[in-house]
């Protein structure tokens, strides 16, 4: 037999009586759309609920649960509701969020009287967040829309010292070495972005800031950085060694050749290759009383690569080297320095005559 | 077997979209905690499935106005949007058990309404020969599709497939009544 939508529809609508009535007794399972608040827990649905109309305001003040006047824990509130009486409470309130729920909603602030503040009903949470730094203008970064939704420019701060705000971190990255002009390095778009640049540093020992590797080398150089390092990147460092002497192509050899002791670079001799007779540079110096005869170029000035190293100590002492021997220019290099390293030795001794 | 697949997918495609266009529209009022849309798209939805049964009334000759094909096609469409309104009216509140089953059954009548377009398509592919008789008859192209759509509909596979949406539609109906009553008797006007 072919059945109609109304024979359909009366099934239906005993079915859906059979809710109804279910729903006489136990109507939150069926009808609510959601928990209310836990306050509320304990109240039937017909408490607050009044049928076909929005929940009256006249529910929420019957047994005297909320007595205009008395609603709210601070005055201010209180007085806000004292001055709304009479208004509809859902206007600003609302339930079935949860046990937890927010119920109360946005509403309109310009309800307020001028003279309330925004700490009247906020919680100014100045420990928490606040530390009282930004004065008592909220508008400036809190809207009436959103409490929570802040939108923060530092133009809006009365207060100037960045460390008022920002943790001034000493001990961690600055160490108090960099002043208080955070506006160096730091912009008021993104603090944690930083454009550092040397020439705003007060300090000059770069020791105050940097840490010295502990190596040999760097022990032996003291604090003079700059002599190899540059202020724009401390990595790579380079070494002017002609500064002090020319590593030219006769001069290239392992730093230990000369500098003997890792511990003092200060330390050097030439005579691992130029082999004058150690016995006669000994007896010969001591004749003129020195005792100091390893460090030559104290002494003994040679001329190399369009300078002069060492020092003319004329008339001070009479071994004053000066001569051809160590007086060459450029790339005008001596006929025995082109020939093997191996024969080196030979040939100094060659040119500098044997021990004694 | 290709038709059939293609068909098939059409089925699960348009499930899909509406689903998940609901879903993200959802998503995106939750974070702007807008919750003003669910009076008006429950409203709006379901007020537009009321009208889409104009349908059923042209093809039973209740009104004259329009072609049953046309209306069918209106059917389709409106219904399809009725119910995505009716998935934003929800959201993802799931809470009192009568606006739960009024979902459950707008979601098997609109599966169902997908596979009876779909035991549609097929009954009229069957008749395809005999749309070519009719052409050889002389009819006109109008006169064709009114003579094909009649005997579509007639079909035995499109009965069955009515004898089982009609009482979830009926059920619907019912439910959509009790929720929208309900809900005026709590929430107010």
């Amino acid at each position: 037999m072919k059945k109609s939508y109304s024979f359909y529809m009366v099934i239906g609508t005993l079915i859906a009586t059979m809710l109804i009535l279910t729903g006489m007794k136990y109507p939150a399972p069926l009808y609510s759309p959601g928990d209310v608040t836990e306050k509320h827990s304990k109240l039937r649905c017909s408490d607050c609920h009044a049928p076909f109309k929005r929940a009256p305001s006249e529910s929420c003040s019957v047994s005297n649960c909320h007595i205009v006047g008395k609603t709210g824990k601070k005055d201010a509130v209180k007085d806000l509701h004292n001055r709304v009486k009479g208004r509809d409470c859902l206007v600003c309130h609302t339930d079935h969020k949860g046990l937890k729920g927010k119920i109360t909603i946005a509403f309109d602030h310009r309800d307020l009287p001028q003279k309330v503040r925004c700490a009247d009903c906020h919680i100014t949470d100045g420990e928490k967040a606040h530390k009282d730094k930004y004065g008592d203008q909220c508008q400036a970064c809190h809207t009436t829309k959103n409490w929570k939704a802040v939108t923060f420019s530092h133009e809006k701060v009365t207060q100037t010292a960045c460390v008022d705000c920002h943790r001034p971190d000493d001990d961690k990255a600055h160490k108090g070495k960099y002043g208080d002009k955070c506006q160096s390095c730091h912009g008021t778009k993104d603090w944690k972005k930083v454009s550092f640049s040397h020439e705003n540093v007060t300090q000059t020992a770069c020791v105050d800031c940097h840490k010295g590797p502990k190596d040999e080398l760097h022990l032996s150089s003291g604090d003079d950085c700059k002599a190899c390092h540059g202020t724009k990147a401390w990595k790579p460092a380079k070494l002017d060694h002609d500064r002090f002497f020319p590593l030219d192509k006769e001069h290239m050899v392992a730093c230990n050749k000369c500098h003997e002791s890792a511990k003092n670079y200060k330390v050097y001799t030439c005579m691992n290759c130029h082999v004058h007779a150690t016995r006669g540079i000994i007896k010969e110096h001591a004749e003129e009383g020195i005792r100091n005869y390893s460090d030559c170029l104290r002494c003994h000035r040679v001329y190399m690569l369009g300078r002069t190293y060492g020092t003319d100590r004329t008339g001070e002492n009479e071994s004053m080297i000066d001569d051809d021997d160590h007086k060459y220019r450029g790339n005008e290099r001596r006929r025995d320095h082109d020939d093997d390293d191996d024969d080196r030795k030979g040939l100094f001794k060659k040119w500098f005559g044997d021990d004694d | 077997m290709r038709i059939v697949v293609t068909r098939m997918s059409g089925l699960f495609l348009t499930i899909f979209l509406v689903v998940a266009n609901a879903v993200l529209i959802e998503i995106i009022l939750d974070l702007y905690d807008v919750n003003r849309h669910r009076l008006i798209t429950g409203i709006a939805g379901t007020l537009i499935i009321i009208f889409s049964f104009a349908y059923s009334a042209r093809k039973r000759k209740k009104m004259t106005f329009g072609s049953p094909k046309n209306w069918l096609k209106w059917h389709e469409w409106l219904s399809i949007g009725g119910t995505f309104l009716i998935l934003v009216h929800t959201g993802t509140h799931f809470k009192a058990l009568v606006p739960v089953i009024t979902l459950i059954f707008m979601s098997i009548a609109f599966v169902s309404g997908l596979i009876g377009r779909y035991i549609y398509d097929k009954a009229r592919a069957e008749l395809r020969d005999k749309k070519k008789d009719l052409k050889e008859a002389g009819l006109t192209q109008e006169e064709i599709e009114r003579n094909l759509w009649s005997l579509t509909v007639a079909s035995e596979a499109l009965s069955k497939w009515r004898a089982a949406h009609m009482p979830i539609i009926s059920f619907l109906g019912v439910m959509v009544l009790y929720h929208s009553i309900s809900a005026l008797y709590y929430a107010g006007f």
